[in-house]
């Protein structure tokens, strides 16, 4: 939801106080040696505190924010995203509150990076972004937050822990700790065929060639790569290293060449999916929550590996 | 416990600079007033520069030597102030204090290394105004104040301007320096005129300075010397014009001061005519009007005024001196609401050595120790009050109603009181008879002084210009029936007669009225012409209370000021001579300025909405898609992209999603690819938009949708 927010004030300067301090103690003078001016003085710090009060809130209402942001993030790691101050209100200080970002100074009608940090895995349909004015006096600040929703949602990824795939074997399957599996050359002939225009040089089979007399190229035949479904149960009291060790797993498979599914629960319900990249596998951990994940479906086969927050 | 971060350095120049102006400026207005001895206008002048100078210089290497110098110079300087006080009033402590606080400001400024610093300076800047106001007792403070305040509220910009540089900008760009001096000196002009408008508004009003719980109380004589005659009233602004005066030996001669009043003397001949003119004699700080009385007369004989015992006893004291009560004021009573009211009275003439003060006084502060009452209660100086003498009395007042005054006849006056101002006046028959006529129909003591008031309201008229008393004349009788016209000496006069001729106690008394009030030193200005004299009436139980037609006395009563601006609008149009055609020509140019305000924000507005609007056949194309999906209720997302919004346009209008999404592609292809787009398709897309117009103008009645043409 978009969320206009109006101004509300800040903690108290210590320049306020003091300042009130001041006309107190004027009060106190001007009634106790009946100085005249400092009933003069008194009211024109009183005015001097309402300017310095009100303009603020009044620069505050006058300013407008929009966010544009990458679509995918990962958990802890800083992102940049476009920050745009629409109106015609003053210079202030800014600050993506949440996800929380840096604090800079910008005035209405300019747009820039900002750098904030996701702290946690989820879907960010929107930011809050802090207005905070104290001008022109510096005497009293106002602070207003303003819920801004982006474009798209931004798919916070888990951050990967330490965690490594276990050895895996399976009848049929080229076992993942070999060196050979899924890396390049570790095809095989399937068979061979005329030379057709484009075809690498390398492919030419030299020995039957020679035979036929027919230039002929080999026929190739990628390994079978062994099929991988990460189950990622987020019930539990720690969903996010939960997550974040699913995604370590994931990433691992794919990195050895495995063809991974990964069995979550949405928030539309149970989901299993084959990732075939680390975003892919950030952006469906993004969306997991905790809930009953996929538990049919699976490629006959394949090995499952349950990740769970108890785990 | 939290440790302090240590205060980064201070680079602004103009912020210093500002800091500096406001706080010299509020050290010249404290040094104007008199406050503190001439050395420290060069520590303000060129200490104060130097300091700042010094303090922007070291900034980032804060000197260890100079920070040991400035604080043992600054335990000698507490030293020595702690020395040289006293024990005493607080009035006696608040110039030295003033001195030594403002030399600590010079230190303190050397140390200003940061904004921390800097800030602590403008705070100080503002205990010094607060002392200038403290001190001043008249409009001169009034420039030096709005230089203190335009430089403060320039030096608070600056300083949030600092606080803001400090961080990074959003769009990266540098910032210009001399454009951030311009905008700040533009800020602190619009903040300062808004200042004005609200502290005007809020001194309309602010309650009055001063109470009758004061902890100053001013006292100061400039060398002056003894008076001829013990207890005797001398009166220079008379010089040898005053025709009662007791000459002092030698003392030579001289024409009568233009401010001079007569009445200030042994006796008043109510036949002598001159005029008093502006010249301010004197300024009265209290908290409500009142009569400032000089001295009384209780003896009439037809022409002149005397007092019947002239003797004088003095009266001695430390600091206060405490006034007793006199056989005069009759009998002590217990009345039911008294307060206090302070007065100081700061002279500005050489005038007479009487003690005005507001009845009745308990309690003075004045620097001789020995002063005198004559037996009426009026005080008199055994010094010389030479400009620049000031003096605090304290007066205790009944706060008398009209209720109070018509119960008090209940009471029987004494009878020594009913002896000396009761007895019947020397006057004519006519004037008994006046009397008596005008005062038949009321049945208490305040009842007749109305009424004979009211009858001298309506069939005299005041005026200064009146013909000289003829030799022999009654001077009450050829008021009352012949000229018809006088001052307040015929007019009070003639009440005092007339009241003792109905056997009510009331004698003359001269003085000054209030004055005129200056709302901003909260002091009465009072003129010679503001010399006064007028009836006491002496109701038993309450004690005597002033009453004049020609005035209006205020009862204590009934004496209360709304707020401390009251008259501020008339007081500044009295002495602010403007021409008559400036009003018109200030209201046309506010006007002005305001429609210029607008037309300047419209022009801009306009420009903008100009600047931001697309050129490109794709951009005009958009624009209009974009134009007609808010008239359908769906506004483009920032970041959305053209095929996005075109396909959530299509979800609420899926006869026309085919369409949409095609003339999507070419809007994309056209803005992105570089390439013109072919006939066709634009005239595909403007027929779609077309359509789209007159369809969704009819959005509420989807029956009327036509499909879009293939």
């Amino acid at each position: 939801m978009s969320g206009r927010g109006l101004p509300v004030p800040a903690a108290p300067r210590r320049a306020t106080v003091v300042l009130l301090a001041v006309s107190l103690a004027l009060y106190v003078i001007a009634r106790t040696t009946g100085a005249g001016w400092d009933v003069v003085l008194m009211c024109a710090v009183a005015g001097t505190l309402v300017v310095a009060a009100l303009l603020p809130a009044w620069g505050l209402l006058r300013t407008g924010a929009a966010v544009e942001a990458p679509r995918d993030a990962i958990a802890g790691h800083p992102f940049a995203c476009t920050l745009s101050l629409s109106g015609h209100g003053p210079e202030l200080v800014v600050r993506v509150e949440d996800p929380p970002g840096e604090r800079v100074r910008a005035r209405a009608g300019t747009r820039g990076t900002v750098t904030v940090v996701p702290p946690e895995r989820g879907v960010l349909h929107g930011v809050r972004v802090e207005l905070r004015h104290a001008g022109p006096l510096g005497l009293f600040a106002w602070r207003r937050c303003i819920r801004v929703p982006l474009a798209f949602g931004v798919e916070v990824a888990p951050r990967r822990s330490p965690v490594a795939l276990p050895a895996l074997a399976g009848a049929g399957h080229t076992p993942l700790d070999d060196p050979s599996a899924g890396s390049p050359g570790a095809e095989l002939t399937r068979g061979a065929r005329a030379y057709v225009d484009g075809d690498p040089i390398r492919l030419l089979h030299w020995p039957a060639t020679a035979r036929t007399g027919t230039v002929l190229v080999r026929e190739m035949e990628g390994p079978r790569r062994p099929r991988v479904v990460v189950v990622a149960d987020l019930r539990g009291p720690d969903p996010e290293s939960a997550a974040s060790r699913a995604a370590a797993i994931a990433d691992d498979a794919l990195r050895r060449g495995a063809r991974v599914e990964l069995a979550t629960a949405e928030p539309d319900g149970p989901c299993l999916g084959e990732v075939v990249s680390t975003i892919d596998v950030g952006r469906r951990l993004a969306r997991a929550v905790p809930g009953v994940p996929a538990a049919v479906g699976f490629p006959s086969g394949a090995q499952v590996l349950h990740v769970g927050s108890t785990a | 416990m939290k440790a302090r971060a240590p205060e980064q350095p201070e680079d602004s120049i103009a912020l210093r600079a500002a800091v500096l102006a406001a706080l010299m400026a509020a050290a010249i207005a404290v040094l104007r007033e008199g406050v503190g001895r001439s050395s420290l206008w060069p520590v303000v002048l060129v200490g104060y520069p130097l300091a700042f100078t010094v303090a922007h210089l070291t900034r980032r290497s804060r000197p260890l030597l100079l920070r040991a110098a400035v604080s043992a110079i600054a335990i000698v300087v507490v030293v020595l102030f702690a020395a040289s006080i006293t024990v005493g009033t607080i009035a006696a402590v608040q110039v030295p204090l003033a001195e030594v606080f403002m030399v600590l400001l010079g230190l303190q400024a050397l140390e200003a290394s940061g904004r921390r610093g800097l800030m602590v300076s403008l705070l100080a800047a503002l205990v010094l105004v607060t002392l200038a106001g403290v001190f001043s007792i008249s409009t001169a403070l009034a420039p030096w104040l709005a230089g203190w305040a335009f430089a403060t509220l320039l030096a608070l910009a600056l300083a949030h301007r600092s606080e803001l540089e400090r961080l990074p900008r959003l769009d990266g760009a540098a910032s210009r320096p001399s454009a951030g001096i311009r905008t700040a000196l533009g800020i602190a002009a619009a903040v300062f005129a808004v200042v004005t408008l609200l502290g005007a508004a809020a001194f309309a009003v602010a309650p009055v300075a001063g109470t009758d719980r004061s902890f100053t109380f001013p006292a100061e004589l400039p060398p002056s010397e003894a008076v001829p005659e013990p207890g005797g009233l001398s009166n220079p602004s008379l010089g040898g014009a005053d025709p009662a005066r007791r000459a002092a030996p030698g003392e030579p001669g001289g024409r009568r001061s233009a401010f001079g009043y007569f009445g200030f003397s042994d006796e008043l001949d109510t036949g002598v005519r001159g005029r008093p003119d502006d010249t301010l004699v004197m300024r009265v700080r209290a908290a409500s009007p009142d009569f400032w009385r000089g001295q009384t007369f209780d003896r009439w004989d037809g022409r002149t005024w005397r007092a019947s015992d002239d003797h004088p006893r003095p009266v001695r004291g430390g600091q206060p001196i405490g006034i007793p009560r006199v056989l005069d004021d009759g009998p002590a009573n217990d009345f039911a609401a008294v307060d206090q009211l302070v007065q100081t009275y700061y002279l500005e003439q050489a005038g007479p050595n009487v003690i005005f003060a507001a009845a009745t006084p308990t309690r003075l502060y004045f620097p001789e120790r020995t002063i005198f009452q004559m037996p009426d209660g009026a005080l008199r100086a055994g010094v010389r009050l030479d400009p620049e003498s000031v003096y605090t009395v304290v007066s205790q007042r009944n706060l008398v109603t009209e209720t109070a005054l018509r119960v008090s006849d209940a009471t029987q006056v004494a009878p020594e009181i009913a002896a000396k101002y009761a007895a019947p006046p020397e006057t004519t028959a006519r004037v008994r008879a006046l009397a008596a006529s005008v005062a038949a129909g009321a049945p208490t003591t305040y009842d007749k002084v109305r009424a004979l008031e009211t009858w001298i309201g309506a069939h005299t008229r005041y005026t200064l210009d009146i013909p000289p008393l003829p030799r022999g004349h009654d001077a009450v009788d050829q008021f009352l029936f012949v000229d018809r016209r006088g001052f307040c000496e015929q007019i009070g006069t003639s009440l005092v007669v007339m009241l003792r001729e109905l056997g009510i106690p009331a004698r003359l008394v001269v003085g000054y009225t209030p004055g005129e009030r200056n709302p901003f030193t909260g002091l009465y200005e009072v003129r010679a012409r503001d010399a006064h004299a007028w009836a006491e009436v002496y109701f038993p139980g309450v004690g005597w209370q002033g009453f004049d037609p020609t005035a209006s006395v205020p009862l204590a009563g009934d004496a209360a000021i709304d707020g401390a601006g009251t008259g501020a609008l008339a007081y500044l149009n009295a002495r602010i001579d403007l021409p008559a055609w400036l009003g018109p020509v200030l209201a046309l140019l506010a006007v002005f300025v305001v429609l210029s305000f607008a037309a300047r924000s419209w022009t801009r507005r306009t420009r903008r909405v100009r600047a931001a609007r697309p050129t490109s056949w794709a951009g005009v194309r958009l624009e209009r898609l974009e134009r007609l999906g808010r008239r359908r209720g769906r506004d483009r997302a920032a970041a959305e992209t053209t095929p996005h919004y075109a396909a959530a346009l299509g979800a609420l209008d899926p006869i026309h999603a085919p369409a949409l999404a095609a003339a999507a592609r070419v809007l994309d292809a056209s803005m992105f690819s570089g390439r013109a787009v072919d006939e066709a398709a634009a005239s595909a897309v403007d027929g779609l938009l077309e359509l789209l117009d007159q369809n969704w103008d009819r959005a509420r009645h989807p029956e009327d949708l036509v499909p879009t043409p293939s």
